[in-house]
């Protein structure tokens, strides 16, 4: 009688493990291959390495990420740095523009998220010599062409021609930027380098893109949240999303088959992404 | 304002150890009573987040006596992936008056080491940053107790933080 007993509750365990291992199997995962995983800024906006870091950026590659999104902005002298605000303020041991400050007076700054860490604030080559070993995809997230100012404009332009012709074996470079006119001329002068105009509205951005025939739009996930993903999906111009900050964002992005997905969560990301 | 905060911390432990002393010579009824805790601190002088052990040595009246030693980490893995954590162990000397709700002082140091990009190398120090901090806690339990306080570290060539901390512990 007790054999009988002990037989059936593992019968029901048994069954129950079956139907487990049943439906896990049959859940369907699209394929995701095609999106590639970029961290924002390196790590994200959350981790405790600043964005635009070097260590933030090389953390994000060594987690195997396709590449990493930099903000660009420049010094009064023509040097790049990687910076995310026109300030440095906020996040640095600096204070002032950045472009009203040479390069000299920026160069011994770090950045100063949180007590006892200490990276250093560095110029785009500095960056892009050590990024240059992995082969990556780097959106340069232009914050400022410098338009109001030709001289600044030209000093910027030669500047980023510069980086752009030393780099270009090694790098996959990719363009962000607000300005479709300055991107436009950029893509006649790289034919190979891809052009992302920044907007915030999917349909006005969609015509801006196709007026000036630039390969394609980046925009906040949440903007895409009122257009039918099927038009998403079967646009013949690329996307780059930004903004993603939890696991719902990321699976979101990757079942709206996003080409470039700049997370703030690389390892959930690539993990989802695995699955396919 | 970075070498005036040191100079008053080491008058403040000046007076509290000549205090201790003048009142031990008189005899004064101070007792040697030990008590322990352990608390887990949101932010604080660990950084981003700690655990702490403190231990209350002598207490006079409603003031106790006491030192800390703590631990915590940035991150584990450094930025190649690799285990090699940064490391901060903060630990003070501190005095604290009351019961149920509590006020106190504490001055001391963090010992740290961050694994950091230098000259294009991958390196890593240890370092010394002092740091004084004012707190309040609150017995919400015989054995659990709330905390928040306000922490001034000084990183030695770097800016000072003006840094705050919560935290919940429980007495061992």
């Amino acid at each position: 009688m007790a054999r009988n007993k002990y037989w059936k509750k593992f019968i029901n365990i048994a069954s129950f493990l079956l139907l487990f291992i049943l439906f896990s199997c049959s859940k369907k995962y699209n394929s995701y291959a095609d999106s590639k995983v970029i961290g924002h800024g390196g790590m994200g906006v959350s981790s405790t390495y600043p964005m635009n870091s070097l260590e933030s950026l090389l953390k994000a590659l060594n987690l195997d990420a396709d590449g990493v999104e930099i903000d660009v902005q420049m010094t009064v002298d023509g040097v790049l740095v990687a910076f995310h605000d026109e300030f440095l303020d906020d996040r640095s041991s600096g204070t002032g523009k950045i472009n009203e400050r040479y390069w000299e007076s920026i160069s011994d700054l770090y950045y100063t998220n949180y007590p006892y860490l200490s990276y250093k604030v560095r110029s785009l080559e500095q960056i892009l010599e050590q990024l240059k070993a992995y082969h990556p995809l780097i959106i340069l997230d232009i914050k400022n062409t410098y338009a109001y100012d030709e001289d600044m404009a030209n000093l910027f332009d030669s500047a980023l021609n510069q980086v752009l012709t030393t780099y270009e074996e090694e790098i996959h470079f990719i363009l962000e930027s607000k300005e479709a006119e300055w991107l436009s001329n950029m893509q006649n002068q790289f034919p190979e380098i891809s052009t992302l105009l920044y907007g915030y509205d999917f349909w006005e951005t969609k015509e801006m893109v196709a007026v000036y025939d630039l390969d394609g739009m980046a925009i906040e996930l949440a903007a895409l949240n009122e257009v039918e993903p099927a038009i998403i999906q079967n646009v013949d111009f690329e996307i780059s999303v930004f903004n993603v900050h939890n696991k719902s964002q990321n699976k979101t992005s990757l079942d709206l088959n996003i080409d470039y997905i700049q997370t703030e969560n690389i390892q959930q990301l690539l993990r989802l992404r695995g699955k396919s | 304002m970075k070498s005036i905060i040191p100079c008053i911390s080491f008058i403040c432990m000046s007076l509290l150890s000549y205090s201790l002393q003048a009142k031990e010579v008189q005899n004064l009824s101070f007792e040697y009573n030990e008590s322990r805790s352990i608390r887990m601190t949101g932010m604080g002088v660990g950084g981003w987040w700690g655990v702490h052990y403190e231990r209350s040595w002598l207490s006079y009246h409603n003031f106790k006596f006491n030192t800390r030693l703590g631990f915590s980490t940035y991150s584990l893995r450094d930025f190649e992936n690799v285990l090699n954590p940064d490391i901060q162990i903060p630990m003070s000397l501190g005095i604290a008056y009351g019961d149920r709700h509590q006020v106190g002082f504490k001055t001391g140091v963090t010992a740290h080491r961050v694994v950091v990009i230098k000259k294009e190398v991958k390196t890593s120090k240890w370092e010394w940053s002092p740091f004084l901090s004012l707190h309040y806690r609150f017995s919400f339990h015989p054995n659990w107790f709330g905390q928040v306080a306000v922490n001034y570290i000084m990183v030695p060539s770097q800016k000072s933080y003006l840094w705050p901390g919560i935290s919940i512990g429980r007495n061992l």
